[in-house]
């Protein structure tokens, strides 16, 4: 079972690796630490949690590199890039390549440390979040085509009459599929099923509610 | 028949010497007419010798009026007579003309004469007339020897009277006694008036042509431009010509008795005398130029012919053409090297103990020297030298100066006032037409200014290394500050997590000691970061160390290291086996490293050089021959055209935006000055390599005496 509190570190400087274990460890984190960035891709082969801290300046490849390999490859640690530079560039590219934060050496712990229980948390809210969605999408696949069409129709706002009309079913029948809808996708109320209905069409990457149907 | 007639008739052939001679030999008056023959020739001392054997050898000591004819056993007592040489010439009935005595052999008599005071004899045999028994001679001494003329007539008259002599000497020559010619035999006497008449004409014949012969010749010599002189054997002057007037503003009168010499420039004046002396050693004609001095103090050229002409020596002189032209170069190369800042000197050509003394000095070598130039001359160049004098290199330009070459060194001199400095001397010979040596000339540079420039020189290079070291470290910085921050972030990181747990009382002893030796560990690695730096930068006093060329790139490498990992560049370096030790100051070849490292690296980043494999350096440590270091820097980047390979080196050539253009002129200059040599090439591929040498220790000692570094 993988850990929630595990931090990654890479760092081409043995000394630096240590350091950030050591108070890593003492706040009760688990480290797991790499001094080169190809090694940190090959573990990005299992799925992995927590939060990845890495150098930007390292001989043979650059912390920035590692973490748009690792994205590639389908990890999404949320990612914090440690340089002793500072420079604006490498800040703005850190940040639009989707790296949660960007610290300066010398560090003060604090920081560090604060950074990286945000970290932790962003990536425990991203995997909470997917769940939820894959079980949106679950339940969504457990609806007929009748059903998906009913579901489109209402989160659109129509009425159950309009609804009738269109699809040339009875007021009856809608109702029915309706109230199939509302259970089969665990929704509470109609604002809940609006909010599924969102998560469905941003996976599936459309606009309105075509994926829905 | 009487004497009158005879008298008369010599007296008529016009010559009152003769004729009062033949008076006094008919008179049968020997004595007095030898003692007149002495005194007519000026000489100091007249003789009539006879055979020894006849016991009546007599003596006449001339110039003297008191003159006494001796006994043939004084003759030896008399001393003067002795001498082998005329005893020789009277037993042979020969002619005896000696005009200079110490020209004989010692056994001739020549010390007897000498001591004497007798320089030159003349002595013509007086044959033994009919009956007689012996052979008698008639001789004459001179204290000095009488000029040319004064001789032949010496000569002549010496003759003519020995015939008259020989008839006075036979055996009826008692007719000569008392009252003659009274008792004179008829036939005799008109033997003697025949053989008497002819003689006189004869003799004044030879007078009058000797006469006229000496006219013609006064006339040609008076009009003759050239100054034409005769000389005793003194070398005084015995006769010049008119033309010492226009040539030397002097009348002939004032000249006979002096000698040229004293009209002669000072420093020409032993060469005249050794000339002179070359006259009487030689046969023939001996030609010599010297420097007169005219009556109104000017110098002027001359150029004299000379011959030896018995006793005495005829000398032409004239004026030697082109002198003006010849005074005028001499007065412009004088005023050249009276302005010349280098020291000149010339010294006769002796070279042996106590070394050749200085005839001329310019003021540039008193100046140099602090002596006048009064206290110069005259003296060895030695007057310089002193206990600090390198005595190896005088020992070297010495045996040169034996064998007549020029010669090149420098020695530490010694001022008059006792002070040092370094003198660089060359020293050439100066030889006259026939090939001798004459003179020295020496240049003489004060070579301390020389040392001072190089010193001047070396401190500028050093300045400008410095400020240069100082520019890359500006270039390094940002590299270096990253360098410093990792220490110092890992130490910061390390307190502040101590300080949380000690405050959290979550601290174990055995962590709180392993976490401290790693923050000692990490505040080590910065220190040693800024005294890397500190060394690199600070101003310092240039030290040469031994080391190894592995440890300078090693430590090079460190300095390079954070600018390395920033620009994305790695450096390989291979070493090979054996690469011996190097005499170098460490800083200056690091600078140099650095420099030809950081520009490969630069040229590796060039966007030319995108591969993977155009971001490696390389540098290459080897060999360099059996004596030295090679270390290759090799870069894959876009390299340079071959006319910038050609003017890298150039000082303030750039081929970087905003570079000074220095950095390569200066690592060139080190690596000079350490005995080696820096130098590009192009790859074959891409990119291009540096390449530097170092002489191995054991080579460089004298390498570093050399750059006085």
């Amino acid at each position: 079972m993988v850990s929630p509190n595990k931090v990654f570190v890479v760092d081409d400087e043995e000394s630096v690796v240590s350091s950030i274990r050591f108070i890593l460890e003492s706040e009760g984190y688990e480290v797991e630490s790499f001094t080169d960035p190809r090694d940190m891709l090959d573990r990005g082969r299992q799925p992995l949690t927590g939060c990845l801290v890495t150098d930007i300046r390292m001989p043979g490849m650059s912390g920035l590199d590692m973490h748009e390999r690792l994205r590639a490859s389908g990890v999404s640690l949320p990612t914090i890039v440690v340089t002793g530079h500072g420079e604006v560039t490498d800040a703005v590219r850190a940040l639009k390549a989707g790296c949660v934060d960007f610290i300066q050496k010398p560090w003060s712990n604090a920081v560090l440390l604060e950074c990286v229980r945000s970290a932790i948390r962003m990536d425990q809210d991203h995997r909470s979040l997917r769940e939820e969605r894959r079980g949106v999408l679950e339940r969504f696949e457990q609806l007929t085509r009748r059903e998906r069409q009913v579901m489109a129709a209402v989160v659109e706002g129509r009425l159950n009459k309009q609804i009738a009309s269109e699809l040339g079913l009875s007021h009856k029948t809608i109702e029915v599929h309706r109230a199939h809808v509302m259970s089969k996708m665990a929704a509470a109320s109609l604002a809940e099923l609006v909010r599924m209905a969102v998560t469905i069409e941003a996976a599936a990457g459309t606009e309105g509610s075509a994926a829905l149907r | 028949m009487g004497p009158p007639a005879f008298q008369s008739d010599f007296a008529t052939a016009g010559d009152p010497l003769l004729s009062a001679l033949c008076g006094l030999l008919l008179q049968g008056d020997l004595a007095r007419a030898v003692s007149e023959v002495g005194r007519a020739l000026a000489g100091d001392a007249a003789l009539l010798l006879r055979g020894a054997d006849a016991g009546a050898t007599w003596r006449v000591a001339g110039g003297d009026p008191a003159v006494a004819l001796t006994r043939a056993d004084d003759f030896g007592r008399q001393g003067v007579w002795g001498a082998p040489v005329l005893h020789e010439a009277l037993r042979g009935g020969q002619e005896l003309r000696l005009s200079d005595v110490s020209q004989l052999p010692e056994e001739s008599g020549r010390a007897l004469w000498r001591t004497h005071g007798v320089s030159a004899v003349l002595a013509v045999p007086v044959p033994a007339p009919a009956g007689a028994v012996e052979d008698s001679m008639l001789a004459v001494a001179w204290r000095s020897t009488p000029s040319g003329a004064r001789w032949d007539e010496a000569l002549g008259v010496l003759r003519w009277v020995a015939g008259p002599l020989a008839l006075a000497l036979a055996p009826g020559g008692r007719l000569w006694a008392g009252d003659a010619p009274r008792g004179l035999a008829p036939k005799v006497a008109e033997e003697l008036t025949h053989w008497g008449q002819s003689l006189a004409d004869q003799i004044v014949q030879g007078r009058r042509r000797l006469a006229e012969s000496e006219r013609r010749y006064r006339r040609l010599t008076e009009h003759s431009t050239d100054m034409i002189s005769a000389h005793d054997s003194e070398g005084r002057f015995t006769y010049v010509s008119q033309a010492c007037r226009t040539l030397l503003g002097y009348a002939a009168e004032d000249l006979v008795g002096t000698r040229p010499r004293e009209l002669a420039h000072p420093e020409d004046r032993d060469a005249l005398i050794r000339s002179h002396q070359r006259v009487r050693d030689t046969e023939g004609e001996v030609r010599y130029t010297w420097r007169g001095l005219h009556r109104d103090g000017r110098e002027v050229w001359l150029e004299s012919a000379s011959r030896n002409h018995g006793p005495e020596l005829v000398v032409v002189t004239r004026e030697v053409g082109g002198r003006l032209e010849a005074e005028l170069l001499l007065k412009l190369v004088r005023s050249a090297v009276e302005q010349v800042n280098e020291g000149v000197v010339i010294t006769d050509g002796n070279v042996v103990a106590p070394g050749p003394k200085i005839v001329y000095v310019n003021p540039a070598f008193t100046k140099m020297t602090g002596y006048a130039e009064h206290e110069l001359l005259g003296q060895s160049p030695r007057l310089l030298q002193g206990a600090e004098t390198d005595i190896a290199v005088l020992t070297r330009i010495r045996r040169s100066l034996r064998r007549g070459e020029a010669s090149e060194g420098e020695t530490t001199n010694y001022r008059r006032d006792g002070s040092t400095y370094l003198a660089h001397w060359s020293v050439h010979p100066v030889r006259d037409g026939a090939g001798n040596l004459t003179h020295w000339v020496s240049v003489q540079r004060d070579a301390s200014e020389r040392r001072a420039d190089e010193a001047l020189e070396r401190r500028h290079r050093e300045e400008l290394a410095h400020v240069t070291r100082l520019s890359m470290m500006g270039e390094l910085a940002s590299g270096l500050a990253h360098e410093i921050n990792q220490p110092l972030t890992t130490i910061s990181t390390y307190v502040e997590g101590l300080l949380t747990r000690a405050q959290r009382k979550d601290l174990a002893q055995d962590v709180l000691l392993d976490i401290l030796g790693r923050v000692a560990d990490q505040a080590g690695v910065a220190s040693q970061i800024i005294r890397r730096l500190r060394s690199f930068v600070l101003k310092r006093e240039i030290v040469r160390a031994d080391a190894s060329v592995n440890d300078l790139v090693y430590e090079t490498l460190a300095l390079l290291d954070a600018d390395l990992k920033q620009r994305g560049v790695q450096v390989r370096t291979e070493v090979a086996a054996g690469v011996p030790k190097v005499l170098v100051d460490t800083i200056q070849i690091q600078q140099v490293l650095i420099n030809l490292i950081r520009n490969a690296v630069e040229a590796s980043e060039t966007p030319l050089s995108e591969a993977e494999s155009a971001r490696v350096v390389e540098v290459v440590i080897g060999p360099d021959g059996a004596h030295g270091v090679r270390i290759d820097v090799v870069d894959r980047g876009g390299g340079l055209s071959p006319q910038c390979l050609d003017r890298i080196f150039e000082p303030f050539f750039s081929t970087k935006d905003g570079g000074m253009g220095m950095g390569l002129t200066i690592s060139r200059s080190i690596l000079e000055a350490h005995g080696g040599r820096l130098w590009a090439t192009a790859n074959p591929g891409r990119g291009c390599t540096f390449s530097m040498t170092l002489p191995a220790l054991a080579h460089a000692g004298a390498e570093k005496s050399q750059t006085g570094i």
